[in-house]
């Protein structure tokens, strides 16, 4: 090769180097969307108080490109931390394979179910310092996967509707889900959410959008039993509605009296049983609350992955709520096995127990009312929601009450 | 006569990173060989052999000098269509065929089709490995290896050919096979530039030869003038006590244990003055024997004088 | 045309190497493998067999580029063969350039099976829907490698196999931390010499991070904006580096003694 063709690639050489750092320019930015889980800024910060160390195998995974991989592995032994209870543990872990793959939707919903919903081996739990974080994750998961329904509907129906009993924030995120080609059933649900909240007529028009929406489908695709199966059942509903309406209209008139009572009888050391009576038919469930009298409810607004340590906040309500057999109920508790989870720290406790018609099933609304119309109360009948009724008892303790 | 090869003042230095010296592999060579010729070039083991065809070749960069094949200078792509290469203890991609690797080499000077497997052909039974064409390599004996080298260097029926110390570690066997083949060559008109530290092949074969040590050139020339340079035979009868001591001044080698006197001496002008001063005193010559030496002593001669320096 | 003959005989020997086939039959059972993955939901499922499969494409590919990287050339050296090609009508850019030709066909090759095998694992789980999308990431992979192998020539005309095998994966692993290269390049808390390396090395090192592209491949659900532009940005960015290279092993290699 002569000497002139050698000065001239080496030149060449040179000169290719600025379109090198130019190009490395435009696609720096552009990268993040194609490497999600990639930044290291993201591990070291907001990861809870016990933030985790990735092993380094696993590193030398994310390294070569195996994040979801790892996040794989990482979320099935999450799983023993599940059985184990360690709620603390599991919200850097899961943050952490979320964080790998952000897309890992299962991991947020199953994840923030563990979180609210508490289920340990031993029985179900219901501690509420963890119904905040867990909707906090959902949420995350919601702005890294906002294209696709399953996580809206998530936090609405097994969060909002079912767990927490916010008609109002399920009837919002279902209409999110709505917009992402859901199935039928979130149709559904938006209407059932309607009820719950009782806005009658805003559900008779769900159900009828519902119908619609199921017979677009069946024009569009004839042999789609999935649609002709929901419209059946979104006639029936609506039928069904319809004929409620009138029913219950005029239960205000004649409201029934609940005669409702309830008491607290320590058993022993953080053992103790709850008991009382209310004139709602089998099925419905009377809630409880036992908390720290300073006991601070999270919101969202101000909030932190750190769960309060010292605070003790069981929290009955919905599907943990007590269930009424025959005008009576009753049920024992024992909290020693659980002492991380209800560590009694503070001097006074409050614990309230209530009767809510809105989330009573349709055999007690048919008495009650969407929201309380039929109820009345000597003693504690509770009017502190505007347009709503219940009936609610709150009794003072002290920590030696308990312990 | 063109010329086939020729350096003038070739200086080849490694500078070796492990060793503080540098390692002179060739310093000052001239020679010049002529088209037509086989050329041998002789050396022991480390005495710059390889560098030099290294050079020639263009794998390797003097450090000072200049080196020419075929009137281009060395390294130059156009030249190399017309020369070939063995290289010192050769290896080929074992994993093919004796077929394979032909058609491979002949690719390389842009041979093709019907005139590729004519020359393949034809090429393998000149070598004698046609019935084994569709062994692998990796089956092959060192004889057979060599020969599919010979086989490789003639594909593109080259004017020169450069061969590496071409027999090393080959049996007496394939050791003449090559030999044969050298010589065949020779006939054919080409010019052939053979290294070797093995003397009894350069000595059959060779026209001229160059003899290297420690990367100098010690001597070059025809073999004719090589060997004989010098080297007479006398013998002699009747030859008294102080003309034999007077003898031993002139010769290099004097047997005086029986009667015949067997006088050694390097030159035709030192006969002429053994002869003048035998006759007057007497004395009977009874033969005078032009020496062939044989290229063995030479070398080891030369080898050993240079060394003593 | 001698570089070609070179690259099919490169290609041919390449593909007749254990070693290679090895790598390739190992990342085909663990592609396979992946199926067995079996305590996830199909969603997840899906996501790790293409996460997994991409990601040994990737680590296999990487292997058997390195492997055949650093012995291309020092190979042909250290068994002489190369005497006899360079003493034939051929130029040593021609050589190297065949050599580098083959090697890349090699990857293809190598790249393609397992790319097969992969898609028809992937269409199994996924009621035999082809997912030829995932063709783009064995692409940008196929890229990294040719990037990567011509970073393994340049080093392999100044070093021996061993040093330089370490030295190729080595600049993969810093090519492939291009974040943390990129966090560490910015920032006003650091000193302006920590930033000057960073960004030496992050814009000057070949970024081997680029060609990840796994994100819309696994989550097809994802939106993402220009995405044409990216891959041929990325293509774009591999050639040019690669030439770079490629002229500065010719240059070494034209000056070299054998
Ligand atoms: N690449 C090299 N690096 C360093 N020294 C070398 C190299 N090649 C040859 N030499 C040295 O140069 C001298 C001549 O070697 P060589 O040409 O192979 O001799 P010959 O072929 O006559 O046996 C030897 O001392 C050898 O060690
Ligand atoms: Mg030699």
């Amino acid at each position: 090769m002569k000497l002139g063709t050698r000065i001239t690639l080496a030149i060449i050489a040179v000169m290719l180097i600025p379109p090198i750092v130019g190009l490395q320019k435009a696609i720096d930015p552009a990268r993040k969307q194609f490497q999600p889980g990639r930044g290291v800024g993201s591990v070291m910060t907001d990861m809870g108080n016990n933030p985790v160390v990735l092993p380094s195998q696993f590193v030398a995974g994310t390294v070569i490109g195996l994040q979801e991989v790892v996040a794989g592995l990482l979320w099935v032994r999450t799983d023993e931390f599940f059985h184990s209870g360690n709620y603390e543990a599991i919200i850097p872990m899961v943050r952490m394979i979320t964080w790998l793959d952000p897309h890992m939707v299962d991991v947020y919903s199953v994840g923030a179910w563990h979180l609210d919903y508490n289920f340990v081996d031993s029985g179900q739990r219901a501690d509420h310092r963890y119904v905040v974080p867990a909707i906090k994750f959902l949420e995350e998961g919601i702005a890294n996967n906002p294209s696709i329904f399953d996580l809206y509907f998530d936090l609405a129906f097994v969060h909002y509707y079912l767990k927490i009993g916010n008609f109002e924030k399920a009837e919002e995120y279902m209409r999110l889900a709505a917009k992402h080609n859901p199935p039928f059933y979130v149709y559904r649900e938006i209407a059932h959410a309607l009820e719950k909240q009782g806005r009658v007529d805003d559900a008779i028009k769900q159900w009828q959008e519902c119908i619609k929406i199921g017979q677009e489908e069946l024009a569009r695709n004839p042999k789609d039993t999935g649609a002709v199966t929901h419209i059946q059942v979104s006639k029936r509903n609506l039928d069904s509605t319809l004929i409620r309406k009138v029913e219950r209209a005029n239960l205000g008139s004649r409201p029934t009296d609940m005669g409702f009572d309830a008491n607290f009888k320590r058993l022993g050391p953080r053992q103790f049983l709850i008991s009382g009576k209310i004139n709602v038919p089998d099925g419905a469930r009377v809630f409880l609350t036992l908390t720290d009298s300073d006991y601070k409810e999270p919101t969202l607004k101000n909030f932190s992955w750190d769960v309060d340590t010292d605070a003790t906040a069981l929290w009955e309500t919905q599907i943990h709520g007590i269930s009424i057999n025959k005008g009576k109920f009753h049920k024992k508790y024992d909290l020693s096995k659980d002492i991380k989870q209800y560590p009694f720290k503070k001097d006074k406790y409050t614990l309230t127990l209530w009767f809510d018609p809105r989330c009573a099933p349709i055999s007690a609304q048919d008495i009650t009312g969407w929201k309380g119309e039929g109820i009345t109360d000597k003693q504690y009948l509770d009017t502190s929601i505007p347009g709503v009724k219940m009936v609610k008892k709150v009794i003072t303790l002290n920590r030696q009450d308990i312990l | 006569m063109a010329i086939a090869v020729k350096t003038e003042h070739l200086t080849k230095t490694f500078q070796h990173i492990m060793h503080k010296e540098p390692v002179n592999a060739v310093s000052d060579l001239s020679i010049e060989v002529q088209e037509g010729e086989i050329f041998g070039f002789l050396g022991p083991n480390g005495a710059g052999k390889t560098t030099t065809i290294k050079i020639l070749l263009g794998l390797v960069y003097p450090t000072s000098g200049q080196a020419w094949i075929l009137d281009k200078p060395a390294g130059d792509i156009e030249t190399k269509r017309q020369i070939s290469y063995l290289p010192e203890t050769p290896y080929f991609y074992d994993y093919m065929s004796g077929i394979e690797v032909l058609d491979f080499y002949a690719s390389l000077f842009g041979i093709d089709g019907a005139k590729k497997r004519s020359r393949i052909e034809e090429l393998l039974k000149i070598v004698g490995l046609y019935q084994d064409r569709h062994k692998r390599l990796s089956q092959y004996s060192k004889g057979m290896l060599q020969r599919i080298g010979i086989a490789q260097a003639l594909v593109n029926d080259p004017k020169l050919l450069i061969l590496d110390e071409p027999t090393t570690g080959l049996d007496p066997i394939a050791h003449s096979e090559i030999r044969d083949l050298i010589l065949k060559l020779r006939d054919e008109g080409k010019t052939v530039f053979l290294s070797s530290h093995q003397l009894s092949d350069v000595e059959m074969v060779c026209n001229r030869v160059a003899i290297l040590n420690r990367g100098t050139l010690i001597k070059t020339g025809s073999l004719d003038e090589l060997l004989l340079a010098g080297q007479f035979k006398i013998e002699a009868e009747n030859l008294d006590k102080a003309m034999i001591e007077k003898l031993k001044e002139v010769s290099t080698y004097i047997d005086s244990k029986s009667n015949v006197v067997i006088i050694e001496v390097a030159d035709g002008e030192k006969v002429n003055a053994v002869i003048d001063m035998i006759r007057p005193t007497g004395g009977r010559i009874i033969s005078i024997l032009p020496q062939r030496r044989s290229l063995e002593d030479l070398f080891v001669e030369i080898i050993r004088e240079v060394n003593k320096k | 045309m001698t570089m070609l003959t070179i690259a099919k005989n490169t290609l041919g020997e390449a593909m007749r190497k254990k070693i290679l086939n090895i790598f390739l039959l190992v990342a085909l059972a663990m592609i396979a493998f992946a199926v067995s993955f079996a305590s996830f939901t199909m969603r997840e499922e899906l996501t790790i067999i293409k996460s997994f499969g991409l990601g040994v494409i990737a680590i296999a590919g990487m292997f058997i580029t390195v492997m055949l990287g650093v012995n291309l050339v020092p190979q042909e050296v250290e068994r002489r063969t190369i005497y006899t090609i360079l003493s034939k009508p051929v130029r040593r850019w021609e050589f190297l350039l065949g050599k580098f030709f083959g090697a890349l066909a090699t990857i293809l090759v190598n790249l393609a099976f397992m790319a097969v095998v992969f898609l028809v694992t992937v269409a199994w789980k996924h009621q035999w829907q082809p997912e030829w999308a995932l063709l783009k990431g064995v692409l940008m992979i196929f890229f990294q490698l040719f990037l990567l192998s011509s970073v393994a020539l340049v080093f392999s005309i100044f070093t021996t196999p061993v040093v330089n095998f370490f030295l190729t994966a080595g600049v993969y692993i810093v090519g492939s931390l291009s974040d943390v290269t990129l966090s560490m390049s910015h920032g006003a808390d650091k000193s302006p010499i920590v930033k000057g390396f960073y960004w030496l090395v992050h814009y000057l090192v070949p970024n081997f991070a680029n060609f990840f592209t796994q994100n819309p491949l696994i989550h097809p659900e994802s939106v993402i904006k220009n995405e044409l532009l990216y891959y041929a940005q990325n293509i774009i960015y591999a050639i040019i580096y690669a030439s770079v290279l490629l002229i500065i092993a010719i240059l070494a290699f034209e000056r070299k003694d054998m």
